[in-house]
Formats: C-alpha cells, structure tokens, sequence
C-alpha cells in the first residue's frame, strides 16, 4: 500500500543522492521532540505545585460513639489518641481514579470524597457502623415540626487559613452549594434547604422547605470551608483548595493524572496527624496498583484485582482487608414488561439464581447474599432473606403463572463498571437458562448504559438489567424513595422497575418525614417486607470493598460506603 | 520559490486534515448514546440538577449551533471549558501534551536505536541461525499484546528485582519500562523494513561494484548500503507514530503515566465533549504536522521529490 509505493520510488531515486543528510536529518528530528518534551515535561506540571501554610494535628478516627438520637445530641468525636508531634512518616495510596476537581463542592466518587474528607470536615459523619456522629457540630436539634435543624458547633477550631469554624462558614458553605453558579453535581441532596440563619457565633439554624428525615446523612457530604479562603481561591480552588477546611491535612500539589499530595495540619483541633504527608498516586490499572504495592512504590491500595486476593492474602509482607460495603448489586426488572409483570415470575428469578457459588466463583468470595432491600449497616435494616436457591420452586412458580416452558428475555449489562459485572450478567443468564428462560445477554458500555436505563416507561427497552446501587449518603430514604416510590418512574427519579404499590408509596412517604428513628426504622422494616415480596428486582449481593497494604501499617479502619479512615492507620 | 509553494500547499493541506477531523469528531461523539451532564451528576440527581449543568456548558444549544460555536473558537485556539473538571481545555491538554510526547520520543529513539542495527545485521546474516532468530524476534514484537509485555516487565523489574519504579511518572527512571514497552511495536515493523531495504539494497550493481573494486566491507555497509536503506525505514517510522499514539493509550494505563492518552480516554466515557475534542484536535495538528516533517525530510534529500512537489 502506502509504504511499498513510496519504498519504490524512492529506492529507485534515492540511492544516488542520498547521503549523510538523511541519517542527520533524522536524528535531528527525534533530538528535537526528546528536548522539546524533556523541557515541557520539566517546566508545566510544576504550575499545578502550590504549598500552603503550616499548622498541626491528630485525627478524626472513627471510634463508634454511642448512635445518635433525635433531639440533644452532645456525643463529640474525642479521639484516643494524646498529643504528639507527627510521626514524619508518609503514606502512599495507590487509587484507581484522578479527581476532576478539588473542589470539595464537587465532588463525584467517594475515591476522591475520601481523600477531601482529610482536608475539610463535615459537621457529622457516618461512622462505620451506620450511626451518624457529629464531627465540627457539637450538638443538635431538630424542630417538632421537623422542618429546623438547629445546630451548636464546636468552640476554637480554626481553619487551616486561620479564620475561625463558626456559624457564618456553615452558612457560607451551604449557600455556596446551592448557588447555581457553583458547579455541584450532588445539588439535588440539598436543595430542600429553604435557607440557612446564623443565630449566634456557635449556633446555626438550617429551614427546610419540609420536613426531610435523612438530612443530618445529607449533612455528611457538606464539607465546611473557610469563607475568606474560599472566597480568595475564587476558580483556583478546584486546582489548589490551599486553607480551606478545619481537617488533619492540608493540601499540597496535584499533579494532575499523577498524584495528590497531602501534608500535616500542624494545627489541628483534634491532636497531631501521625503522618506528616500522605500521597495519593493516580494508578488505573489494578494489576499495577497490586505490583506497586508489592515492589514497595506504595503502603496500601485501594482495590487489588479479586483474582490475586487469595496469593496476596498467603504473603507476609502484605494484608488484605475487606468489609461488605454499601453498594446492593441486583438485576433490576421492568415490572410492567410481559411476563415480568407476574410477582410469581420475578420470585421465580430470585430462586433461581445461586448467589452463594456465584459470590464464591465468579467474586473470589468478595460479596455476600442481599438478605433486605437495605445494607447492614443502614438504619431500617431487616433480614427478611436470602431467596434460597431452588430451582424446582422456580419452575413451579413460572408453570403457576402460565409459562411452563419459559419464555425470553434480555439481560443488559455495564462492562467494567462493577465488580466482573459482564460474568456475573452472564452466569445469572445461564441459572435462567436452567429453569427454562431464554436469555439474552447484551453488553454496553458505561455512557450508553446509563442512557438505557434511563429512559421514560413508554420509550423503555429494559427488560433485566445489571446495576449497583450505593448512594452518597448512607440513608435509607436514598436506597428506597427514589427506586421505589411510583412518583420516581425515570426519568423523573430512578424507579426505572416502575414498580407502582401503594401501599409501599405510603410507607416511603413516611419514611422521608419521619424523624424518629425508631419509628423510622420500623418503617423501613414493614417497606421492606412488601418490596422483598414483591421482588422488583432480582437481589444478589452486598459488593465487597477490599483494600490490600503493607504488614507494616496497623489499625487500617474501612468504612461500609467505600472509604478508608487514612487519618487513623499507623505505620511501623 | 518552488520549496514555497510545497510547502504552501501542504501546510494547506494540514488545515483541511484538521478541520475535517475536528468536525468528524464532533459529530461521531455526538451520535454515540451519553449525556456529559448526567454521567457527571450520577443516574439519581433530579433532572433539574443535570439541566443546571447542561445549561452550564451550552449542551441545550441546538447541535449546529454548538458546532458553528466550536469552529468559531477553534480560530481563535479557544478550545473550550471541561465539562469534567471545569477548567480550560487547553490547560488539560498542555498540562499532559508533555509527558506523551517524552513517552514517544524515548520509544520512537529505543525503536530505532534497536530495531535498525538489528534489521541491518540479519540481512548481512541472511537465512544464518541469527537472521532467523531476529525474524522471530520481530514475529513476537509485532503480536506482543503492549499491555501484557507491560505487566510482564513490571513483574520482572518492579516487583522480582526492585529495580525500577512499577508506575507513576515521578521518578526519573519513570520512563524506562514505559518507554521499552511502548517501542517494541513500533521497533518490530522498523527492524523488518530495514532488513528488507538492506537486502534489496544489497543486490544492487553499485554495491558489487564498490565490493568488486576492493573497498573494506565496513566501508560498503556504513556508506552504500546503509544511507541508502534509511528512506523506506524513514517511512516506515512516519507511518508508525500513528501506532506509538494508540500503543500510548495502553502504556500510559499499564504504568500510570500521566499523558494525554489516558486523559482522552477517561475523557471519552464521561463523555467530555470540549476535552476529546481538544485533545483529538491537538493529536491530529501534530500527527499531520510530523507527517508533513517526514515528507519534508525525502525532500531534503533527495531534489527530484522537491521537485516532484512543487511542479
């Protein structure tokens, strides 16, 4: 083609003329891009560097405090660990994804919240065992009416700029997430604040349009930042948020695609931070992530790849540790789809699949049968399962709704979203096909996938499809209204079995304006008994969120929804 | 006069290359299923959230519009606003542009620094055991899946002998198993080139008559036979750094490099549209830009395709 032809002609040419220019001319060439790149390489990713001031301490280790109740809460997260200078020692973490900002605004993965959570604080957070603990709040209130949220903050914590944690930052902060200026993809948590009063230095008044029950979880993602800082930053915080939070670390550089560089608040308001810098390495590929854990470039990874956990496991220079997170994997299923529209059938799905092999098998153990509609952890949280695994019932109960013989259907799923999502898709296509369904797996990729599932119930191809559910804040409000609420049909929420009950639509509403938690939770317990029955989708299993680190690092805490406590590991 | 007017008309010809590719993108990404918006705000914000960030970056404009805008920028070098970081196209791309072209020139040197001595001497060597050996050995560089061989040196340099860094770009001898990963593609078809010119070479008359009229057979090979094997290989290389952008795609994710192939395709699923079209258009301005410093480099040597140009 191309170059046989030009090889031909210039063969034929070229030999006459052709003398040391050539060989010249190309060595010239590539010396040029070496230097040329050599120098870029040097001078631009130095820009992105920006140090900030100094300051000192400890950590915001997530002890389990008693669980909160409604009204007068005064647990505060003192910590165990005394006064001490930092340890000098620094903490490498290989993640699997960059930021897109650092904003803490604007944040979209709990990777990189993770990471924020270190540098700005929340009033509260959830600890790992579900209950919310509060953090900069000292105590709070919530109106009878359940429409204020009054809260008292801690006294003397100052920012990392300096200017004090008080009442206006609050409000500074919660009017900044709401500015429609502001770039804040999570927006939609918040916007049922009405608006925000600074009732004295240490107290703040939060109306609500009405009454909303997971507020205080709501709460948790709102990272308190420094009103002048901020303010000063003006577009640079997202590339440099040098200041602005009350937490242990302080921001240092981010090289874009590299790493994310982390150095010891001197001053903090809750003991010394043990590590002077923390590194976090922007590594993609999870087999790199597990050699740079092994050839000592890193002390902890998140995610190793599933496969290698039972080698990394048996070796002494390395521990694993994993916990059942907060993500629900299930196969989600039109409930007004032909035969997909008979209960019988969609529990006849649930019998038919072996979660118990295909966690074993296909995860490397990394999960754990779905028992409820909610995680372990998360308020409301009933065991009303497994569906056992029983294909004889499966069959009885298609041959009772009229389809002895099956009928087909497709399965679509994400590729490389979830935790081997295209083989579990696939071997819960062959349990179907045991009991005598059709099915047809289809594949897509993530920005195709999310414009399938969510389009409007006329326009709708979904059948049976994979997906996994962990929303931002650890409520059960956010794991059921928005699924299974029939005001929720895509693309309105995200009730795309457009999954209609009404009573259970009663039982949600109430749960969105109930304060109490006991009553709260018993609401989730009787929503998840009628969800459970009706099966609007096929429960598989609660995702397991592994991290793999160096024998050296001790009291490595995970939290359920997908984070780890960095403030809290020791090294040594 | 007559080198003007080549070059005139070639510098033409890389507007209209660009462009074409700039538009071609513009349209291929639109008509593949995603919205930026909602990938951004996840599949559970309320519609109004995802609508704020459309309006945002004037996704809700009518697609020609949104077309004639890109152009208009594109005149000015204006290449827009991310949609996932929400900063300047351009300071994303240059801030990467960097560490790809240092990745490809250290490949592109490895490739030929190896591939032409080792093409070179398996002609001299032909059909002995090394020749077949050096064919084989280009048989496997040119099947070896990048990602595997990456692995495979990671495992061996990194994690076995704690010799080199396994990932990351801080580190000055960063570069070295990225860059010996990323060249073998491109060495494998460079190694065969030469081999083959070499040999083709060596039939012709001129070299037996410089053999036949005693010259020293280094002299032969260094001053015949080699300059005069270089131009297809000079080719080939032109041909092959459309290959050293995709294999860098790879390696940059293999060895968690920081260059601009992985920011193009982390880019493309959140469906980035400002930042793949940069990015692709910035790719295509160079690529056509290199391809032109190849033609150019036959024309520096060799008159007749000067000529040949500008006639």
């Amino acid at each position: 083609m191309k170059t046989s032809k030009r090889k031909s002609t210039y063969n034929q040419t070229g030999f006459r003329s052709l003398s040391t220019t050539s060989v010249l001319a190309l060595v010239v060439l590539v010396a040029i891009v070496i230097a040329a790149a050599l120098l870029f390489a040097k001078g631009s990713p130095a820009t992105q560097t920006t140090s900030t001031q100094q300051t000192t301490i400890q950590t915001t280790s997530t002890t389990k405090p008693p669980s909160s109740t409604t009204s007068q809460q005064t647990t505060s997260m003192q910590q165990t660990t005394t006064q001490q200078a930092t340890s000098g020692k620094t903490l490498r973490v290989g993640i699997g994804v960059d930021a897109d900002t650092l904003d803490p605004a604007g944040q979209t993965t709990t990777t990189i919240s993770n990471i924020i959570r270190l540098i700005a604080q929340p009033l509260f957070i959830t600890s790992p065992n579900g209950t919310i603990v509060p953090v900069l709040a000292d105590s709070y209130n919530v109106s009878s009416n359940g429409t204020v949220y009054t809260i008292k903050l801690k006294k003397g914590i100052k920012f990392q700029d300096g200017e004090p944690l008080n009442s206006e930052a609050v409000k500074f902060t919660l009017e900044r997430i709401l500015d429609p200026n502001v770039k804040v993809p999570s927006r939609g948590n918040f916007l049922l604040i009405d608006h925000v009063e600074a009732v004295d230095e240490y107290t703040v008044n939060i109306y609500l349009k009405k009454p909303f029950a997971p507020f205080l979880g709501v709460l948790t993602s709102a990272y308190i930042i420094a009103p002048n800082a901020t303010k000063q930053l003006g577009d640079k915080i997202a590339n440099n948020p040098a200041g602005i939070g009350t937490g242990p670390y302080m921001f240092k550089e981010w090289v874009k695609g590299d790493h994310i560089t982390l150095v010891a608040n001197p001053n903090y308001w809750n003991g010394t931070p043990y590590f002077s810098q923390m590194i976090f390495k922007v590594v993609p590929d999870a087999s790199t992530r597990e050699a740079m854990l092994l050839s000592g470039d890193l002390d902890l990874i998140i995610q190793p790849p599933p496969s290698d956990l039972a080698s990394l496991s048996s070796r002494g220079d390395v521990k694993v540790s994993w916990t059942i997170s907060t993500r629900e994997m299930y196969i989600g299923i039109n409930t007004q789809y032909g035969p997909l529209n008979d209960t019988r059938v969609r529990q006849a799905l649930n019998y038919a699949i072996d979660k118990d092999s295909l966690i074993k098998y296909v995860l490397f153990g990394l999960g754990s049968p779905e028992d409820s509609i909610l995680p372990p952890f998360v308020l409301g949280h009933i065991a009303v399962g497994p569906y056992q695994y029983d294909p004889q019932k499966a069959k009885q109960l298609l041959a009772q709704a009229g389809y002895p013989n099956g009928f087909s259907v497709t399965l679509i799923t994400p590729n490389g979203r979830y935790l081997f999502d295209t083989q579990v898709a696939e071997t819960i296509a062959q349990y179907l096909r045991d009991i005598g369904i059709q099915v047809n797996v289809r594949t897509y990729d993530w920005p195709t996938y999310v414009s399938t599932i969510l389009a409007p119930l006329n326009k709708t191809e979904l059948q049976l499809f994979l997906l996994g559910w962990s929303p931002s804040v650890p409520d059960p409000y956010f794991y059921t209204f928005q699924l299974f609420h029939s005001s929720q049909f895509t693309p309105n929420g995200f009730n795309n079995f457009f999954y209609n009950n009404t009573e259970a639509d009663k039982l949600l509403e109430l749960g969105a304006t109930t304060t109490d938690p006991q009553l709260r939770a018993q609401i989730y317990q009787n929503l998840t008994k009628i969800v459970w029955n009706d099966a609007p989708m096929i429960f598989l299993y609660y995702q397991g969120f592994v991290v793999a680190y160096r024998s050296t690092l001790s009291n490595v805490v995970l939290f359920p929804y997908e984070m780890v406590d960095f403030a809290s590991i020791r090294m040594g | 006069m007559a080198a003007i007017g080549f070059f005139g008309k070639r510098l033409i010809g890389v507007a209209v290359v660009v462009i074409s590719v700039s538009i071609f993108m513009f349209v291929l990404l639109r008509s593949i299923p995603g919205d930026p918006a909602r990938l951004l705000a996840g599949f559970d914000a309320p519609p109004e959230v995802v609508e704020q960030i459309k309006e945002r970056y004037g996704l809700n404009d009518p697609l020609p519009v949104q077309l004639i805008k890109y152009l208009e920028n594109l005149f000015t070098l204006n290449l827009g606003t991310s949609v996932r970081t929400d900063s300047p196209v351009i300071v994303e791309i240059l801030h990467r542009l960097p560490y790809t072209l240092y990745l490809s020139a250290a490949a592109l040197f490895i490739a030929v620094a190896i591939g032409v001595p080792l093409g070179a001497y398996a002609a001299l060597k032909k059909d002995s055991p090394i020749d077949y050996f050096v064919t084989a050995l280009i048989s496997v560089g040119t099947a070896m899946p990048t990602f595997w061989l990456g692995l495979m040196l990671i495992l061996l340099f990194s994690v076995q002998l704690k010799l080199l860094p396994a990932g990351g770009a801080g580190n000055p001898s960063s570069i070295i198993l990225p860059a010996i990963t990323l060249s073998l593609p491109v060495m494998a078809p460079i190694a065969k080139t030469t081999r083959f010119t070499f040999l083709e070479v060596l039939k012709e008359d001129f070299v037996k008559l410089a053999v036949a009229k005693g010259l020293r057979r280094k002299t032969v090979i260094f001053k015949h036979v080699m300059k005069n094997a270089m131009v297809p290989v000079v080719t080939v290389l032109g041909l092959q750094l459309g290959n050293l952008m995709k294999g860098a795609v790879i390696t940059e994710t293999v060895f968690a490099w920081p260059g601009i192939g992985r920011l193009v395709v982390d880019s493309i699923f959140a469906r980035d549209y400002p930042m793949v079209q940069g990015a692709i258009f910035v790719l295509a301005l160079i690529y056509a830009l290199i391809n032109l410093a190849v033609d150019s480099l036959y024309a520096a040597i060799d008159p007749r395709i000067r000529l040949g140009g500008a006639s």
